[in-house]
């Protein structure tokens, strides 16, 4: 079957419009529902989850001065590819009257199972404690941890981290009843080189076409103007519609030999 | 060097009609870009079932919505065999409510006792019933959207199915006499280079 380059055109938008509605709507095969879409980062390949499946560790917790809560979280790795890195930062938004008399201590151990209890726990490390701020501006330069060095679970790589916060004595009654908020981040981050050249064109494609249609509409849109730009060259001079595909332009150069001799 | 007489005025005015000559008009390109669009995306559903042995499923209710919608066409690859699923996933299990009949919705986490929680997203609770993982049909590996959207029409919407097989059918014919036409240009253009090869020019007179 011959195709001219406009009808070539054709079957070649409408494959990349196909392959990026398809490519875009199965990421949400494997994305987490929208409600707790955040608790999730994804890659191409690999996909970190929580072990509370998006419910707050401190939910519920009444702290008094001198107190201290503590609560446990499972990180599983799964995917593809192990992670490299596993980042972890501080999102803060707490109330800035609670700052001065909150301890923090982040630990990291092996992989508890699911639920915020910490019984079996076992620090490995402490990754940063004291005050509150201080220990959010450590975060905030990001805590690696490479799960490729951590014992291998079935369904990935996992590790626990604990989480401690105390009141101090001598909190003042003002703050009593007070209630706040501090998030915690676990990013993937991996080395670019030791990705495959189909997990970088996956990533470009599933970025490309992530948000909405429209990147993939204005293609379409283009290369019809282009198109019909094309088409009203053609009806304005018809000669260049004769002009020879590749496949004439064979005969043509046999007739010149021909010619030649 | 190419002989000049080929391309003359005299040579451009025996084409029908300009327009024919110019190539494809939009309406025939967007009728063929409906078409190659439509069949890619059966391309996409029928290689990956036929290759990869993954089973088709057809949804039928908007549980799923708005990211998965009625009509599209889930791909379905075998759970594994020695680990939990993780949250997020889509699965296909069977319905507790209707024998034989199958849902497919999102797992929502993992209960302590192994069992799977699941949600349709569009539903703002989680399902009565937890899933075995032993229950599991399938786990959603590809998603083709609108391709099953006829064969819903078919079953509940006959205006709609016809709309579409009419639209279908007349995309078709336009693309298909685009095409022929096509060929007959090129076939006309050859023909006539090649009359023009056989009869002599001025030039060779003189």
């Amino acid at each position: 079957m011959r195709f001219g380059a406009v009808q070539l055109s054709a079957v070649l938008a409408a494959l990349v419009l196909s392959i990026g509605m398809v490519v875009r709507i199965s990421t949400t095969l494997t994305a987490v529902s929208p409600e707790t879409r955040s608790d999730t980062a994804a890659s191409a390949a690999i996909q970190i989850r929580d072990g509370l499946n998006g419910v707050a560790m401190f939910d519920g917790v009444d702290l008094a001065p001198g107190a201290t809560a503590e609560r446990c979280i499972t990180i599983r790795a799964t995917g593809s590819r192990t992670p490299e890195q596993i980042r972890m930062e501080a999102a803060s938004s707490i109330d800035p009257a609670f700052e001065p008399w909150l301890r923090v201590q982040v630990d990291r151990g092996p992989p508890l199972g699911q639920g915020r209890d910490c019984d079996g726990f076992a620090s490995d490390e402490t990754l940063a404690a004291g005050p509150y701020r201080d220990v959010m501006h450590e975060l905030d330069a990001g805590l690696d941890w490479a799960p490729a060095t951590s014992p291998e679970i079935p369904g990935g790589h996992a590790a626990s981290f604990r989480v401690r916060v105390t009141l101090l004595e001598d909190t003042p009654n003002e703050i009593q009843g007070a209630r706040t908020t501090f998030d915690l981040v676990w990013a993937s981050d991996f080395d670019q080189a030791g990705q495959s050249f189909l997990d970088r064109l996956l990533a470009l494609v599933v970025r490309f076409t992530e948000d909405s249609f429209l990147p993939m509409l204005a293609i379409v849109a283009l290369a019809i103007l282009f198109l019909g730009i094309q088409d009203r060259l053609d009806v304005a001079t018809p000669r260049l519609s004769k002009a020879a595909l590749f496949e004439e332009i064979v005969p043509f150069e046999d007739r010149t030999s021909d010619d030649d001799t | 060097m190419a002989d000049s007489s080929a391309l003359d005025d005299e040579t451009v005015v025996v084409v029908p009609t300009a327009r024919r000559d110019a190539g494809i008009t939009l309406t025939e390109l967007l009728a063929s870009f409906y078409l190659w669009l439509l069949l890619w995306l059966v391309v996409w559903a029928a290689v990956p079932a036929l290759v990869l042995g993954y089973q088709p499923v057809l949804l039928t209710s908007g549980s799923m919505g708005p990211t998965i919608s009625p009509g599209d066409l889930i791909l379905l690859g075998d759970p594994p065999d020695d680990e939990l699923l993780s949250q997020g996933a889509v699965i296909t299990f069977p319905d507790p409510a209707v024998p034989g009949g199958l849902i497919t919705h999102r797992i929502d986490g993992v209960r302590e006792d192994g069992r799977y929680r699941t949600r349709g997203d569009a539903n703002g609770a989680p399902d009565s019933t937890p899933v075995e993982p032993s229950e599991v049909v399938g786990v959603g590996r590809l998603l083709v959207p609108l391709i099953g959207l006829p064969l819903l029409w078919l079953r509940s919407d006959v205006l709609s199915f016809a709309l579409f097989v009419g639209g279908t059918g007349a995309a078709a014919f336009v693309a298909g006499a685009a095409n022929r036409a096509g060929v007959r240009r090129r076939e006309a253009v050859a023909a006539r280079e090649a009359a023009e090869r056989d009869v002599p020019t001025a030039g060779d007179d003189a």
